[in-house]
């Protein structure tokens, strides 16, 4: 079993890396701060690898590494609309559903897997009903909420949904990351320069050869 | 026999086959299922409708009601002995001046006198002659050996008959709506029709693509196929001995 790679760990790294040794007690940037900086590196990576990897190969695809089953809440009921509805484990990326979201589908050890579940894209939900419609669930996207409906509105009641996709956030900070080992170098200096910022941290250039009045830092 | 290759490929099976080729997400899915969905309408209306045979009961105003799932016609006739459909002979001068009213042969009072016979200022060669009288050219009753007379009324959905029509019931041949079972269903051969459809829509191919591949598809349906057996029995029909022009 290979060393798993978790946040802990990464925050760990960028707070050695900055203060130059073990991180102490008055290091000015929180473990949580790292961390949302991890979390936004780590998604806008994600976003520019699918847009680069589409310029390359001509079609866009989400990297495995990426992506991450997890099993949903229960389903509720929505009594207005008729659709029943979970939320999601986070907001998908900016990505459109295919890449966002890679797969959905009901599963028990019972009946195994189901049909995927279709998705439709926010833009065609006002006339999708005016088209003649697959016997199949759809699904679609408000915010981290997935809203599900079977064409004869059958219930959906104590179904499991398990919806693969991309996701930047774990439960703990010692959860492995869903992230392949070469973007980790780009998230990380990602993460740095945003601490640098944050810290509004001078570039020193030491030149511990040269002579105290050539040097650059100043006497005073 | 391998059991991948049927005589009908669902839908939900050949837009796979499209977003698979293409490298498409599966969030197209949904898309591209209506757009083949229109690809089946429009080679339904075409070339693939599959023609159904049902019996229909005659109204008593002498109508039929045609069935629900009703899209077009082919044929409308009795069944005789042999098991085979007679047509009937399709009258558009039949009327449909209330043929929905359940009352419709009693409305049907004629304006003027159909039999041109008895009318004495009309020469005779406006009538032809069939078992031993005249009868006119037009209209009900027109001579032709046939078993009845109709018309449909697309409107109404309804077939009407002449309102001396004899039997209780009519064949009818028609071209019914597909029904969904599971998903929908296209022969195999127009499988290549629907992705090139799916194409043209997506920018991706044209309609030229489309319209070959459709063309093609329709060559390879099998009632399109040519037989050795049907050439066979159109020669011995055909023969004849006549003489050399």
């Amino acid at each position: 079993m290979a060393i798993t790679y978790t946040k802990k760990l990464l925050i760990e790294r960028v707070q050695r890396h900055i203060a130059n040794d073990f991180p102490s007690a008055e290091f000015p940037i929180s473990s949580n701060e790292v961390l949302l900086y991890i979390d936004s590196a780590i998604a806008s990576t994600f976003v520019g690898s699918v847009m680069g990897g589409g310029k390359i190969t001509g079609s866009m695809a989400t990297p495995e590494a990426y992506v991450v089953t997890a099993q949903l809440s229960s389903l509720v009921k929505n009594d207005v609309t008729g659709e029943w509805y979970a939320t999601l484990p986070q907001t998908p990326m900016s990505l459109s559903l295919g890449f966002s979201i890679t797969n959905a589908y009901f599963g028990d050890a019972a009946d195994g897997v189901s049909q995927p579940i279709w998705l439709i894209k926010n833009k065609r939900v006002a006339y999708r009903d005016y088209m003649p419609k697959p016997n199949v669930v759809s699904g679609r996207v408000v915010k981290d909420v997935f809203y599900l409906k079977a064409k004869d509105n059958s219930p959906l009641l104590n179904l499991p949904v398990y919806v693969d996709m991309v996701t930047t956030r774990t439960t703990d900070v010692n959860e492995t990351i869903a992230m392949p080992d070469d973007i980790l170098d780009v998230v990380f200096q990602k993460v740095v320069t945003m601490c640098k910022d944050r810290m509004n941290m001078p570039k020193d250039l030491i030149k511990d050869d040269v002579g105290q009045g050539s040097s650059n830092v100043s006497k005073v | 026999m391998s059991s991948d290759i049927q005589k009908y490929v669902p839908l939900k099976q050949v837009i796979s086959y499209f977003i698979d080729e293409n490298s498409l997400s599966w969030d197209e899915l949904d898309k591209s299922w209506v757009i083949a969905f229109r690809a089946l309408v429009e080679l339904n209306q075409s070339i693939a409708a599959e023609p159904i045979t049902t019996r229909l009961p005659v109204e008593g105003n002498k109508t039929v009601v045609l069935p629900s799932d009703y899209l077009s016609w082919s044929k409308i006739g009795v069944m005789d002995s042999n098991g085979q459909l007679s047509t009937l002979k399709v009258n558009t001068a039949i009327t449909t001046f209330k043929d929905n009213n359940p009352n419709r042969l009693s409305h049907l009072t004629p304006d003027i006198n159909n039999v041109l016979k008895s009318l004495s200022v009309v020469p005779f060669y406006y009538n032809y002659g069939y078992n031993g009288s005249y009868q006119t050219l037009y209209g009900a009753g027109d001579g032709l050996v046939q078993f009845g007379e109709c018309v449909v009324d697309e409107t109404n959905n309804i077939i009407v008959l002449e309102p001396e029509f004899k039997y209780d019931s009519v064949l009818l041949e028609y071209v019914s709506s597909p029904q969904e079972n599971g998903d929908y269903e296209i022969q195999t051969v127009l499988q290549e029709a629907v992705i090139a459809f799916l194409a043209w829509k997506y920018k991706l191919g044209s309609r030229d693509a489309f319209y070959a591949a459709k063309i093609d598809g329709r060559r390879s349906l099998p009632k399109k196929k040519v037989t050795l057996q049907e050439i066979a029995q159109a020669i011995r029909q055909d023969n004849g001995m006549f003489i050399k022009a």
